[in-house]
């Protein structure tokens, strides 16, 4: 079958059930929850989407009623006061966050469908932070309605949290502007006026004019634009490490202050305009990596809002609805299939399968009976269950991984940069060294000793030198971008290249991280999978899911008498016969599998015969192998760390030709795996996608997070995979390799331009215009040969 | 040329006024989605303002 992607989020399409009409043309769907989100556009009469965006969409979950009942919690008045911003008789204004958002025309097609309704009087979509801000009627429409007609789009909204760090970011990133800006108008002026000067046929009385208005023009770009430079060397000089940011507040200090000199003295030459245009590209640097980074944490999903707002508390006689924050130890809850658990806790009463795929990423489903412990995070999947608290908030399993998730962030070796390194040593030599020209020209009396001392600094302006790491790390940044990969912290690129081992996570990483058919036995009847999906709609276990995928809501069959047995199958009737789905046993005592793989059998229990045996496995990534392959050449040694205890992390790794991997591990096995190799000298990549990876992927040198992955697995990464292709691993790793010896080409070179023209600088050879020309020359080499890096293949 | 003592504090007061501009224009939150708005003007979706396309779902709400 020729592979066909789905039209609305690229996905492969397995079973070409779901064609919706899209502007006139019959579309493939991957799922039912693409079809339904491509069919709301299309009911809105937005087609035009399709047309103008520019990245696909991301997969949809499905709607289910119980999702739109949970809307229904945004409407109460004390769950709503956090995101409703202004109120009056008539208007309310709510600001929420969307997931899903890819690309302009998301915010096109979501402030479209807002606009047409009636009731909306505006809506307002912002790309960068994801987040909306709706002005509605609230007399006509309820917030819960605002929430399901986002969420009909194949998008997920979420109420807007107001926390610190949210206004501390937005706050920084205006800072940043305000801060370029000024430096950039700066700039410009002090530029004119420089060209002025240097065109040299100027009158004396005029260019002291100049000189003057470039003073009071490069004030505020002193007083204001470089600040935070000077604050970070101050912070540096303190804490006794010298970084770039020494050198960068020196130069910027000196040539201010000697060009300050030049104007109230009228002699010498003035530097304004270096000084500014200095400044205004720094901070434009330093702008694109913060951008970067809060790029990767937009997203405001927080572990709490993972878990539910209220809970059924078990009374002496019924159940009554209470805040969750009114829980208190030893409660009995009472946890209906398809809720999340928002406690620890001990099972009272009851059998249960629990999905604890967020805490320990494997998404198969664990059985829970009377006795059994249950923790907050899971999701239990199809029975009823009684359950006594142990633990809510702070010290339930949740919170408890949050806080080994911080520990292994602050125990993260600190990589200290090569730039770094040198420039802390450059520029203890070069204050040495100005100080020792300065006396000497002083003792040997001569006027010109001030001139001397500071053409040093300035051939030495550590321009090329402070260039050199920042552009490259630009360059490889954008085209590692490009590719897919998306480095959230500036040390991302240059770990990466020294990286020696891989660490990969196996469900959701290695694999696609949900069942799929491999293949059925006996017949393969389209009518033996319409029936297993007719059962199956019942169940909510994850091998269910797998059926119900493939088959569309319209299709299915009506089953009468359904009945849900908790992790075994399903049993009821279509057209008078009585079928079974599930494990052979729960089908007929005398059956058994073909094999020891995941088997499922659709049984006819009226004629006591086999309709169908169906083979389910979570596959290996398509491009695993490649991947794996492409990092052994680079001469990495690649590991396997899962938390899966049977024997397909086995099976996984022997396919792969993994030799190195451990099963079974908890969250703290795999940090102390890791701390181990790091104890070895190795520097470790980690690839994850689980909550229960956040803190391996914190304590690891250099961390990978699958865009499909958890939040927190996201926020404790170094880099994002944005299209989850394992074989971009091997290229990102190339390129910073490839970055690293740009890097190094260009700090050698700069090294050396300036160790060569210092001591020329010294004996009072070289004059201010010859300086500035070296510089800009040695600038200029230094970008050129960082552009290099701007190529895709490597 | 005397002109530029006039000329130049002049041109000092005009930057002064476009820092303000730009000030007030981060402060109010142009600048906060750098992305959407330069592909939004590619969206060809004014359809429904055209005289012989059919009437979309609501005539004149949408603000473009």
């Amino acid at each position: 079958m020729k592979a066909i992607s789905c039209f609305h989020c690229g996905l492969p399409v397995t079973n070409d059930n779901f064609r919706i009409e899209i502007a006139g043309k019959l579309e493939p769907m991957c799922c039912p929850g693409c079809r339904a989100a491509a069919q709301a556009i299309h009911a809105c009469g937005l087609d035009q989407y399709y047309q103008f965006r520019t990245a696909l969409n991301e997969n949809p979950e499905q709607i289910s009623q119980d999702q739109k009942h949970r809307f229904k919690l945004y409407d109460r008045e004390e769950v709503k006061k956090d995101f409703v911003f202004e109120t009056n008789d008539e208007v309310t204004l709510i600001k929420l966050f969307v997931e899903g958002i890819t690309c302009a025309a998301c915010v096109w097609l979501i402030e479209k469908r807002l606009n047409q309704l009636e009731s909306v009087v505006s809506a307002t979509v912002n790309l960068t932070n994801h987040s909306a801000q709706i002005r509605f009627n609230h007399n006509d429409i309820e917030i819960s309605e605002l929430f399901s007609i986002i969420h009909e789009l194949g998008y997920v909204p979420r109420p807007y949290r107001r926390d610190a760090q949210h206004e501390h970011l937005s706050k920084t990133r205006k800072d940043f502007l305000t801060r370029i800006g000024i430096a950039g108008i700066g700039m410009m002026q002090v530029m004119m006026n420089a060209v002025a000067i240097y065109i040299g046929t100027i009158e004396w009385h005029h260019e002291n004019l100049l000189r003057w208005a470039s003073l009071v023009l490069t004030l505020p770009v002193i007083f204001y634009s470089a600040v935070p430079f000077f604050k970070a060397a101050l912070r540096d000089l303190q804490t006794r490490h010298l970084t770039m940011d020494v050198p960068v507040s020196l130069a910027i200090i000196a040539a201010f202050i000697a060009s300050c000199l030049a104007t109230f003295t009228q002699s010498g030459e003035v530097f304004f305009e270096s000084v500014v245009m200095f400044t205004f590209f720094l901070l434009v640097g330093r702008f694109l990596e913060f951008q970067a980074r809060q790029k990767a944490h937009s997203s405001n999903e927080n572990l709490l809002d993972l878990l539910p707002v209220t809970v059924h508390r078990v009374t002496s006689e019924q159940t009554e609805e209470v805040s969750i924050s009114d829980v208190k130890v030893d409660d009995v809850i009472q946890i209906m299939p398809g809720e999340t658990i928002a406690i620890d806790g001990k099972v009272v009463n009851g059998t249960s399968s629990v999905n604890e795929s967020s805490l320990t990423g494997e998404f198969e489903p664990v059985r829970k009976t009377k006795g059994d412990a249950v923790r907050t995070g899971s999701i239990n999947a199809d029975g009823l269950l009684q359950v006594k608290v142990n633990a809510v908030g702070p010290d339930s399993s949740l919170s408890i991984m949050m806080k080994l998730l911080d520990r292994s962030a602050a125990e993260k070796p600190a990589i200290v940069g090569l730039a770094d390194k040198i420039a802390s040593y450059f520029v203890a030599l070069v204050l040495l060294l100005t100080i020792a020209t300065f006396s000497y020209w002083h003792l040997v009396g001569s006027e010109e000793a001030f001139w001397i001392a500071l053409s040093v600094l300035v051939v030495t302006c550590p321009c090329a030198l402070s260039l050199a790491t920042p552009v490259a790390l630009a360059t490889a940044t954008t085209t590692l971008k490009r590719i897919g990969v998306l480095p959230t912290r500036g040390f991302a690129i240059n770990a990466l290249a020294k990286a020696t081992d891989v660490i990969f996570d196996k469900t959701g990483t290695l694999t696609n991280g949900h069942f799929d058919f491999v293949k059925t036995e006996l017949e393969t009847d389209e009518y033996a999978l319409v029936l297993a999906a007719s059962l199956q709609q019942f169940s909510e276990h994850p091998i269910a899911k797998a059926f119900t995928r493939k088959v569309p809501k319209p299709h299915l069959i009506t089953v009468v008498d359904a009945e849900v047995t908790q992790g075994m199958g399903v049993r009821g009737t279509i057209n008078h016969i009585e079928y079974r789905i599930g494990s052979a046993e729960f089908c007929s005592s005398n059956l058994s599998p073909p094999d020891t793989n995941l088997w499922v059998c659709l049984y006819n229990c009226s004629e006591q015969k086999v309709i169908q045996w169906f083979q389910l496995e979570d596959l290996i990534r398509t491009d695993a192998s490649l991947a794996l392959t492409s990092l052994t050449e680079l001469g990495l040694v690649n590991h396997m760390l899962t938390g899966d205890r049977s024997n397909k992390a086995q099976s996984t790794a022997e396919q792969l030709g993994l030799t190195q991997y451990q099963a079974g591990q908890k969250p703290e096995d795999k940090v102390s795996y890791v701390s181990h190799l790091q104890s070895q000298g190795s520097k470790v990549l980690m690839l994850g996608d689980g909550i229960n990876d956040a803190p391996v992927l914190a304590k690891a040198d250099v961390s990978v997070a699958m865009a499909n992955g958890t939040e927190l697995a996201k926020h404790s990464s170094d880099i994002l995979l944005l299209n989850n292709h394992l074989e971009r691993v091997p290229m990102a790793v190339k390129l910073s390799r490839k970055a690293y010896r740009i890097v190094a080409q260009n700090l050698s070179w700069a090294l050396m331009y300036n160790l060569s023209a210092l001591p020329l600088a010294m004996a009072g050879l070289i004059t201010p215009w010859m300086a500035a020309i070296g510089m800009s020359l040695s600038s200029l080499l230094v970008v050129l040969n960082a552009l290099r890096l701007n190529k895709k293949e490597v | 040329m005397d002109v530029l003592f006039l000329l130049i504090p002049v041109s000092i007061v005009f930057l002064s006024l476009a820092v303000t501009a730009l000030m007030w224009s981060i402060k109010s939150g142009q600048y906060d989605d750098l992305d959407s708005p330069a592909h939004q003007i590619l969206f060809d979706d004014d359809d429904d303002l055209m005289p012989d396309s059919k009437e979309s779902s609501k005539q004149s709400k949408s603000n473009d």
